[in-house]
């Protein structure tokens, strides 16, 4: 593979597997269909390694073929548990997970967000009680 | 924080959350002084003279999930263990500048790391922004930024993993080239 070391060899090698890269647009098909991913990248999280996992959970959902748009936040308070993130499944409420370290990211990935069916360590933020509801 | 590259990401996460629009971040190095100059400067909201105090103590955010505000303190502290210093000059409606100095021939010194991925990483993650990077060294230049990369490879986001991959091997080869501290205690620098 030659090096790249200037824009016009990326572009080269693009325009050579025009297929291979990505370049559609995310949110285009709505961001209602899409899996939403807030990983939290403050000092804590990053100080805990959330830039390994945000990479991996780029690079996953995408080898996987999951429709996700995964982005950064800020801290969410939880600098106890980090690194932490919030999983918002269409049509259903935020999951916060804390201890979110690559394993757990996998198993979030194929557990939570492939199957629905919920992983350990989920940091309770908006349990309704029956007072709330109503 | 293990990399000087992650002091960086997470103090051009300030300029994000003061809501700029352009954000550049420059690194220079001059082997003569056995210096690294940093520079992170955004054209957000910028502090007043008082708020720009503040930021140098750890107890102080303008967050409110909590009560400590460690990024800047704790680049400032790998700073000045290196025998370095950090400054930041701020303006109300102008925008923040951060500029840090290390010294990578100490032995305290963390490993630059990787910048090129905490690059990519804050350019997927905040795509209203323009992003630009300045590398330079004795041996030369290297600048890069998001609106040279969407015009070259005529693309209106970046995104994708491909892309990524290509775009931190283009900036490594480069940082390669430029010879940037790379390993602690700048011992490489004066292999002869």
């Amino acid at each position: 593979m030659e090096k790249i070391k200037s824009l016009a060899d990326l572009k080269k090698i693009r325009d050579e597997k025009q297929s291979g890269l990505q370049t559609r647009e995310k949110g285009e098909a709505g961001a209602d269909d899409l899996v939403q991913v807030k990983v939290a990248m403050a000092t804590c999280g990053i100080a805990s390694g959330a830039k390994e996992t945000m990479e991996f959970m780029i690079g996953a959902l995408e080898k996987r073929g999951v429709d996700a748009l995964v982005t950064q936040t800020g801290c969410m308070g939880y600098c106890y548990a980090e690194p932490t993130i919030e999983v918002t499944l269409p049509e259903n409420e935020p999951v916060v997970f804390g201890g979110v370290d690559l394993d757990k990211a996998d198993e979030i990935i194929e557990k939570y967000i492939k199957g629905g069916e919920l992983v350990d360590g989920i940091i309770p933020v908006n349990y309704e009680t029956i007072d709330n509801k109503e | 924080m293990k990399e000087i590259a992650l002091h960086i990401m997470d103090v051009a996460e300030n300029g994000v959350r003061a809501g700029a629009k352009r954000i550049e971040i420059a690194i220079r190095q001059e082997m003569e002084n056995e210096l690294l100059h940093i520079t992170v400067e955004d054209d957000g909201h910028g502090m007043e003279k008082s708020e720009l105090e503040r930021t140098k103590d750890p107890f102080y955010t303008s967050r409110t999930t909590r009560n400590v505000g460690l990024g800047i303190p704790l680049f400032r502290q790998q700073a000045e263990m290196t025998g370095g210093k950090l400054e930041i000059n701020s303006e109300p409606g102008k925008g923040t500048q951060l500029k840090a100095d290390l010294h990578p021939g100490h032995p305290d010194c963390q490993p630059l790391g990787d910048l090129e991925g905490c690059w990519v990483l804050l350019v997927t993650s905040y795509p209203g922004i323009e992003w630009i990077l300045n590398l330079s060294s004795e041996a030369g230049e290297f600048s890069i930024s998001t609106t040279e990369i969407k015009s070259a490879l005529e693309v209106k986001s970046i995104s994708g993993i491909e892309l990524s991959e290509h775009l931190k091997r283009l900036i490594r080869n480069n940082i390669d080239e430029l010879g940037l501290y790379q390993e602690l205690g700048g011992i490489h620098l004066f292999k002869s």
